[in-house]
């Protein structure tokens, strides 16, 4: 009878955590696609940010002002493209400004803008700045890419390569464009940003997941 | 002595397989995220319905209640928009947008449509995704796109939602207090 019993459940008692195994080890292949509170996973080298160029906040810029209201824009309705409505403006007096959000540790590779420049004689630049968040600093420049004056049309055009590791602790980011205008404040407008970075370091939940901590991601379940 | 480890085989496979089964034909738990816009994060702009270029229009808030609108009476569908940016992972699964809004307007609504287009493109965008008030009510209500399944990919895609008003006299009757986008 003893041995009965023992060849009855021994089949079990092999199989069973095996399959076990087996359901833990895809179980945790599936994590490798999501994070444990089921979201996405950004810690994949390449990630990519967007703006539409109605994201831009239309601000002063130093060259013709020390303060004042800000100036009007206007939109090409159904190319989605926004303009300094301003016209004869030379660089640095009127800005669109995109503020940047990244995670921390994320490392800004590349910004590309898709930009009109329909204006013979003027250009559009873009400059990717920092400044201590809690400072009266009026920017660093980490990285800028203009537009060429030769041609008349939709352009896109790159900061990169870039490598600027984000510590929004400290720093705020924001991508500036300004237009350098004739009488059609038109032919200069921005259709959309692309901000390109590498988000292998980034640290996205307190419980530092990401950061390959997994005791304190244990630690919060 | 082969013969009786031959007739284990089944036994030992019996369960394997029973396991097996179950544990391919479990829904895998993918769970679902949500992500929140303010109505105030609406972009005032114009339509194709009545304009090629311009200012955006004015856009006004009802403070207490953080609900947004296009300021400008007597409009139709089409002629203004506000407008808001969606910033989703790469790769995610957007399975619905929902928007709480108010229509207090007898014989106006609100429309929202989802659209995307190439990020470096002058398209004008494609929808994948709308959804209006009831014509009839005048209420706060909650309308719902229903099941979408559009794949984020920002490195080729933007995306935004955009709510145009048909109103009447009173511009503020129709009003965005809040968007709720759902993904996987």
């Amino acid at each position: 009878m003893k041995t009965d019993v023992t060849r009855k459940w021994f089949p079990v008692a092999v199989t069973t955590p095996l399959v076990l195994a087996l359901w833990i080890a895809g179980a945790g292949l599936g994590l490798a696609a999501e994070t444990a509170d089921g979201t996405k996973d950004l810690t994949v080298a390449a990630q990519y940010q967007n703006y539409l160029g109605y994201e831009g906040i239309e601000t002063l810029g130093w060259w013709g002002f020390v303060n004042g209201p800000t100036p009007p824009v206007a939109d090409w309705v159904t190319t989605h493209c926004r303009f300094i409505d301003v016209p004869n403006a030379p660089q640095g007096e009127y800005y669109l400004r995109y503020p940047v959000h990244l995670p921390q540790n994320a490392v800004i590779k590349d910004v590309s803008l898709f930009l009109a420049d329909f204006n013979p004689n003027g250009v559009m630049t873009a400059v990717l700045l920092a400044r201590q968040w809690n400072s009266r600093d009026q920017g660093t420049q980490l990285g800028f890419a203009d537009t060429d004056n030769a041609t008349n049309s939709d352009k896109q055009i790159s900061m990169g390569p870039l490598d600027a590791t984000v510590d929004n602790q400290n720093n705020v980011y924001w991508i500036d464009v300004t237009p350098d205008h004739s009488s059609a404040p038109g032919d200069l407008c921005v259709y959309g940003i692309q901000v390109k970075y590498d988000c292998a370091a980034c640290v996205l939940f307190e419980d530092g997941f990401e950061s390959g901590d997994t005791g304190a991601w244990i630690a919060t379940q | 002595m082969c013969f009786p480890m031959m007739r284990e085989v089944p036994r030992l496979l019996t369960p394997v397989l029973v396991i097996l089964v179950v544990y391919l034909i479990t829904p895998v738990d993918v769970q679902a995220d949500d992500y929140n816009l303010l109505g105030y994060e609406g972009v005032g702009t114009l339509g194709a319905t009545d304009f090629v270029s311009g200012p955006p229009p004015l856009v006004g808030d009802y403070v207490t209640t953080h609900c947004r609108y296009i300021d400008v009476p007597n409009a139709l569908f089409g002629h203004y928009y506000l407008r808001y940016h969606l910033d989703l992972p790469d790769n995610a699964i957007i399975t619905g947008v929902k928007l709480y809004v108010a229509d207090f307007d007898a014989s106006g609504a609100l429309l929202a449509n989802l659209r995307s287009r190439p990020w470096n493109s002058r398209q004008e965008g494609t929808t994948v995704g709308a959804v209006v008030t009831d014509w009839a009510a005048t209420q706060d209500t909650q309308i719902d796109m229903g099941s979408l399944s559009v794949t984020v990919n920002n490195q080729t895609t933007e995306y935004w939602i955009e709510v145009t008003p048909q109103n009447s006299g009173n511009p503020g009757e129709l009003c965005v207090y809040g968007i709720q986008v759902t993904y996987n």
